[in-house]
C-alpha cells in the first residue's frame, strides 16, 4: 500500500534520510543479569519539559483531554513529542554533509472500544491542540462527555540514560570519530575503493497524559554508527557494512565496538570474492547466534502482535496455550536489554515496558498488548504500545525479541547436518501475517556439508512459514548473543527501532533460494 | 503562498545575514484525513496538517541539511543559526554546490494537473459513504471465504514554496485521493490476504470501487490453497503490480549515490545494451495528471522527458548536482518521477495462454540484492502456469538471480499498462528465471 499522508512532505531534501537494514556487528555476548540490571526506579529529568520550553501547562492538557472527550470518547490520549536529530556523514575520504531536524508536536487521540479517532498538531499553542482534540473526538459520535481522572506520574525501571543528550554533542568529536573510522577501515586491505561512514542520532523527548490518569515522561538517546565498505580485486567488486546502534550516550561508543565494526566490516567483505551460490530447494539450516534473531522477528514476532490476533488476521490468532515449539524453545520480547536499540523504559501510551514471555517451552503464551488490545482481551497492556512519532496513533510493536539458551554446543548443531546453509549476516526480512510466510535475506554465510563448515555463500533469501519453522526447530544451542545493529522494523508505514537476540539453532527445514 | 514567499526569504536572508555564501529553501505544508473502516464502522479516523521548513546550507565550501517543524519565527533564527555552526564543523567539499542557474531555465508552464481543487470539499462523511460502498462491493464476492475486509481511504492537500540564493525559486501545490480495499480469507488454519487500491491525483481519476472490490476479490482467490512447487528453471508472468516493483530494483542503483559509492551495476555502461530490446522504458514528469508530475526538481532543475533504456540501452543516471560534480558528469535529476515503459500489444490472457510451464507471479516478498554485482533474491507468490492455465495457487518461493542477465530475457510487454500509479509499467514475460522450492 504506498499511498500516505506524507508523500508530500516526504519530497524535501532529506527524503535521502531513511535508514537501512543493514547487519551488523556483534559485540561480545553479554549475560543475561548485566542486560537485567536496571537502575532504581527514576526520577524523570523532563517532567516539565513541555511546561518550561512550549508552554503547556497542565491546566491547559486537562481542558484539551476533555475536548477530545467531548463527544462521548471513552478515554482520550495526549502524546508530546520533541525531537531533535542529526547526521555526520563521510563519503570519498570526506565529512562532506551533516544534517540537523528538530519535530515538534502533539498527537490527541480519542478511543472508543476499538475504534480511535486521532489529529496532531505541530503547534502546541491551546487554541491549536483544541483544534486537535475536537478532531480527534469526532470518531465519537454520542453525546456524553467522559470524564478526566487525576493523574499519577508513572514510575519505572530504566534502561538507558535518560539525562543524556545528543543535542548537546561535540560535533568535531562526531566528525573525528567518523574520520578516523574512515582511515582505520581503509589501512585494512589496500583493495578497498570506497568506504562510507555516518553517525547519526535522535534525541526523542516524549510525554504521555491520558484521561484515565496516566503520566509518563521519557528521553530517549538513539545513535547509529554505520559503515560501508566497497572492494575491488580486478575487474571484481564487492560490498558489505555493518553497524553499531543503541539507546546509549557518544561514549558508549568504544574502542573495542568501534575495532569489532571495522574488522568485521572488512572480514565480510573480503570472504564475498570467495562466496558461491548454494543449491536452491529445501534445505537445514543452521542460524548463528545474534542476529538471527531476524527469524523470531518476522516467523513469529509480527504474527504476536495483538492488533492482527484481534482482528483473527494472524496464523497465530487460534494458537494460545498451543503447543507451537518443542520444549527447548523459549522466545520473549523485551525493553529489558540495556543500552539495545529496542531498549524502553516506558511506551508511548504511558504503560512501563516489560519482558514479555510470548513462548515457553514451546507453548504460546501471550501476545504484544497497547491498551486497545489489552482491553479486548481482558489483559494487561505488555508496554509494546509504540508509535513512530505525534504523527501516529500507537500499535502493539516489538522491542527486542529474544530466544532463550537451550542446552547445546553450536558445534554439534552443525555436526547433524549433511548438506546445508550456515546463516551469519541479514539485510532483510519481511513476513505475511494471515498465512506466516516469511523470508530474510542472507548476505552473509557458509555452505555446511558432511557436518563441517565449508564454502562461503552470499545473497540468498530464505522463505518459509511461521508455525512450520517453529516446529521444526530441533536443536537450540547456548551461545545466546544481542545483536546490536541498526534494525528498524516497518508496519502500517510506521517505522520502528528494534533489536533481536538469539542463541544458534538447527532449523530441520527452510526453503533457500538457489540456482 | 505569499506567507510562505516570506518565510523563504527572511530565513535565505538570516542564512547568508549568518555566514552562508548559498542557500535552498523549502517552505512546505500538506493537510490530510485518512480513515480505515472494518465490519461496518470506522476503526481509525486521523486528520493531520503538517509543516516543514527545510534548508540546505553552504558555508565556506563544506554543506549540510537541515529540516524543523517548528515554525515559529525565533525558533527558525535560533535553528539556522545552529545549523551554520555544524556546517562550520564539516570539511570542505567543492562538489557540494546549488544547481547551476542554466539548468533552472526553460521550465515548463504547462498546466500539469496534478491539484484537484475538489479536494477542499470532502469531508469525513464523504470518507464514510465511500468506504461503505466499498465494503459492501468487497463483500458480495460471497463466492470467496472471507473472514475479514478492511477499507482504507483518504485524500491530501499541500503546497510548497522553494527558492535558492542563485535565483531559483518555485511553487508547487498537490492534491491526492486514494482507497485500498483488502480482503483476508480463510484457508484452513492460514488466512491469506490480498489488496487492491486506486490512487489519483484527481478524485475522477480513481478507478471505481466496483473495480477496487472486483480486483481485491481477483487476487485474493489465487492465495486457497497455496503449495510449493519443486525448483526448476521457468517462465515467469509478472503481473503489473509485480513488474513495477521489480523494474524499480532493477533501476535503483542508477542513483548519483549509488555511482558515487562504486555500488552500482550500471557504473560505465552509458549506452551499452544491457536488456532485451523491450525495454524502453523512460520517465515522464510533465506527464499530466501523474501521480509523480513535477516541473521542477528538489534542487530546482527543469524536469523534462528523458529515457533511461532506449532498446534495452541505457541512456541515462538519475545524477543530482553532487553525484554529477563528483563524477564529473552533466546533472541529470536526482530521482525518478513518472516511470512508463512502452506497451506491447497483447494482454495478460494472451500472454498467459503461451506459457507451457510457468508461474504468474502476483506478488514479491522480502529479499533483496546487491548493487554493486546484481545479484538478487527474493520470495514469489502467484499461480502455477501449466499448459497456458492457471493451475494451482504457489507460495514459499524464491526467484533468484543477476539484474544483469535477467532483463535480456524480458520476452513479452503486455498492453495492460495503468494509469493510476506513478510507475505505469505493464505485465511482462522473463524466461529461464531459476525458481527454488521444495
Amino acid at each position: 500500500m504506498n499511498w500516505t499522508r506524507r508523500d508530500f512532505l516526504s519530497a524535501s531534501a532529506l527524503a535521502a534520510a531513511s535508514l537501512p537494514l543493514i547487519g551488523c556487528a556483534t559485540s561480545k555476548p553479554q549475560s543475561k543479569d548485566t542486560q537485567m540490571s536496571a537502575k532504581e526506579i527514576a526520577v524523570p529529568a523532563c517532567n516539565d519539559y513541555f511546561c518550561s520550553r512550549f508552554g503547556v501547562t497542565d491546566e491547559m492538557i486537562d481542558k484539551v483531554l476533555s475536548k477530545t472527550l467531548s463527544k462521548g470518547g471513552q478515554w482520550g490520549e495526549l502524546f508530546f513529542e520533541h525531537t531533535s536529530s542529526g547526521s555526520v556523514n563521510l563519503l570519498d575520504g570526506k565529512v562532506s554533509s551533516g544534517s540537523a531536524s528538530i519535530s515538534l508536536g502533539m498527537g490527541a487521540r480519542c478511543v472508543v472500544d476499538d475504534q480511535v479517532g486521532y489529529a496532531f498538531t505541530e503547534s502546541l499553542t491551546l487554541e491549536d491542540m483544541m483544534r486537535a482534540a475536537e478532531a480527534a473526538a469526532a470518531i465519537a459520535p454520542g453525546v456524553n462527555a467522559g470524564a478526566v481522572n487525576p493523574r499519577q506520574e508513572a514510575a519505572f525501571k530504566t534502561w538507558y540514560d535518560t539525562n543524556y543528550n545528543w543535542d548537546g554533542l561535540d560535533i568535531a568529536r562526531a566528525v573525528s570519530l567518523i574520520q578516523s573510522i574512515n582511515e582505520r577501515t581503509r589501512a585494512k586491505d589496500s583493495s578497498i575503493v570506497q568506504v562510507s561512514v555516518g553517525l547519526s542520532w535522535r534525541q526523542r523527548v516524549i510525554m504521555v497524559s491520558t484521561s484515565d490518569g496516566i503520566r509518563a515522561t521519557d528521553s530517549q538517546p538513539y545513535f547509529v554508527l554505520r559503515l560501508s565498505v566497497v572492494m575491488q580485486r580486478g575487474e571484481e567488486k564487492q560490498s558489505n557494512g555493518g553497524s553499531i546502534a543503541g539507546l546509549d550516550t557518544f561514549e558508549s561508543i568504544t574502542e573495542e565496538k568501534i575495532a569489532t565494526l571495522i574488522d568485521e566490516a572488512v572480514a565480510d567483505t573480503q570472504i564475498l570474492f570467495e562466496a558461491v551460490k548454494p543449491k536452491g530447494g529445501e534445505w537445514p539450516i543452521v542460524l548463528g547466534a545474534g542476529a538471527s534473531g531476524i527469524l523470531l522477528h518476522e516467523a513469529i514476532g509480527h504474527g504476536m502482535e495483538a492488533d492482527f490476533n484481534r482482528k483473527e488476521a494472524s496464523i497465530f490468532a487460534t494458537k494460545m496455550n498451543q503447543r507451537v515449539a518443542s520444549d527447548e524453545v523459549t522466545i520473549g520480547d523485551s525493553g529489558f536489554i540495556r543500552g539495545s536499540r529496542g531498549a524502553l523504559n516506558v511506551d508511548d501510551e504511558g504503560t512501563p515496558t516489560q519482558d514479555t514471555t510470548l513462548v515457553e517451552n514451546g507453548i504460546l503464551k501471550s501476545y504484544m498488548h497497547d491498551k486497545i488490545s489489552a482491553k479486548h482481551y481482558g489483559v494487561a497492556p505488555t508496554g509494546s504500545g509504540r508509535r513512530d512519532s505525534y504523527k501516529w496513533a500507537p500499535l502493539p510493536r516489538m522491542r527486542v525479541t529474544y530466544m532463550a539458551n537451550g542446552t547445546h554446543e553450536v558445534d554439534e548443531l552443525v555436526k547433524n547436518v549433511k548438506y546445508g546453509i550456515f546463516c551469519k549476516k541479514y539485510t532483510n526480512g519481511q513476513v505475511l501475517i494471515g498465512p506466516g510466510d516469511y523470508t530474510f535475506y542472507v548476505k552473509n554465510g557458509f555452505l555446511i556439508e558432511d557436518g563441517k563448515i565449508t564454502a562461503p555463500i552470499k545473497d540468498v533469501n530464505i522463505i518459509g512459514n511461521g508455525p512450520d519453522t517453529l516446529s521444526k526447530i530441533t536443536m537450540v544451542a547456548n551461545d545466546q548473543k544481542f545483536d546490536c545493529g541498526g534494525w528498524t522494523c516497518g508496519k502500517d508505514g510506521q517505522s520502528m527501532p528494534v533489536s533481536l537476540g538469539m542463541p544458534s539453532v538447527l532449523v530441520s527445514a527452510i526453503t533457500v533460494g538457489g540456482i | 503562498m505569499s506567507e510562505f514567499q516570506d518565510i523563504a526569504s527572511k530565513a535565505l536572508k538570516t542564512a547568508t545575514d549568518k555566514g552562508a555564501q548559498h542557500a535552498l529553501v523549502r517552505v512546505a505544508r500538506s493537510q490530510s484525513l485518512d480513515m480505515s473502516w472494518r465490519k461496518g464502522k470506522l476503526e481509525n479516523m486521523t486528520s493531520s496538517g503538517e509543516s516543514a521548513l527545510v534548508l540546505d546550507l553552504f558555508v565556506d565550501g563544506k554543506y549540510g541539511s537541515y529540516f524543523t517543524s517548528d515554525m515559529r519565527p525565533d525558533c527558525i533564527d535560533s535553528f539556522i543559526a545552529k545549523c551554520i555552526d555544524i556546517t562550520r564543523l564539516l570539511e570542505e567539499d567543492p562538489a557540494r554546490t546549488l544547481a547551476d542557474p542554466e539548468l533552472y531555465k526553460n521550465r515548463s508552464q504547462d498546466d500539469i494537473e496534478i491539484f484537484d481543487p475538489s479536494v477542499e470539499a470532502v469531508t469525513p462523511n464523504d470518507l464514510i459513504e465511500y468506504s461503505k460502498n466499498l465494503e459492501a462491493l468487497t463483500l458480495a464476492h460471497s463466492e470467496l471465504p472471507i473472514l475479514d475486509v478492511t477499507i482504507e481511504c483518504g485524500i491530501s492537500q499541500g503546497a510548497s514554496f522553494t527558492a535558492t540564493t542563485n535565483g531559483f525559486s518555485g511553487e508547487r501545490k498537490q492534491s491526492s485521493f486514494g482507497a485500498y480495499s483488502s480482503i483476508v480469507l480463510t484457508d484452513g488454519d492460514k488466512k491469506p490476504s490480498d489488496y487492491a487500491g486506486s490512487s489519483a491525483r484527481f478524485k475522477a481519476d480513481l478507478r471505481t470501487p466496483q473495480q477496487i472490490a472486483d480486483e481485491a476479490a481477483h487476487f485474493a482467490a489465487f492465495k486457497i490453497g497455496q503449495k510449493k512447487l519443486p525448483s526448476a528453471n521457468r517462465t515467469l508472468i509478472f503481473d503489473r503490480r509485480v513488474a513495477a516493483q521489480l523494474i524499480r530494483k532493477f533501476i535503483s542503483p542508477l542513483s548519483g549515490m549509488a555511482l558515487v559509492m562504486k555500488s552500482s551495476y550500471f557504473q560505465d555502461k552509458i549506452d551499452q545494451k544491457l536488456a532485451s530490446d523491450l525495454l524502453d522504458l523512460y520517465d515522464d514528469p510533465l506527464l499530466k495528471r501523474g501521480a509523480s508530475s513535477r516541473t521542477f526538481d528538489a534542487e530546482g532543475i527543469t524536469a523534462k522527458r528523458a529515457p533511461i533504456f532506449d532498446k534495452g540501452s541505457l541512456k541515462q543516471y538519475f545524477l543530482d548536482t553532487y553525484a554529477a560534480n563528483k563524477l564529473g558528469l552533466k546533472p541529470t535529476t536526482g530521482s525518478t518521477s513518472n516511470l512508463i515503459l512502452a506497451p506491447g500489444s497483447r494482454g495478460l490472457d494472451a500472454m498467459i495462454a503461451d506459457v507451457k510451464d510457468g508461474i504468474y507471479v502476483t506478488g514479491l516478498l522480502g529479499g533483496n540484492q546487491d548493487n554493486v554485482r546484481g545479484d538478487f533474491s527474493h520470495g514469489i507468490v502467484g499461480v502455477a502456469i501449466e499448459n497456458g492455465k492457471l493451475t494451482t495457487p504457489v507460495s514459499e518461493m524464491n526467484i533468484t538471480g543477476n539484474h544483469n542477465d535477467l532483463w535480456k530475457r524480458l520476452s513479452e510487454v503486455g498492453n495492460d499498462l495503468r494509469s493510476d500509479s506513478s510507475t505505469r509499467i505493464p505485465s511482462i514475460r522473463i524466461d529461464d528465471v531459476a525458481v527454488s522450492g521444495s
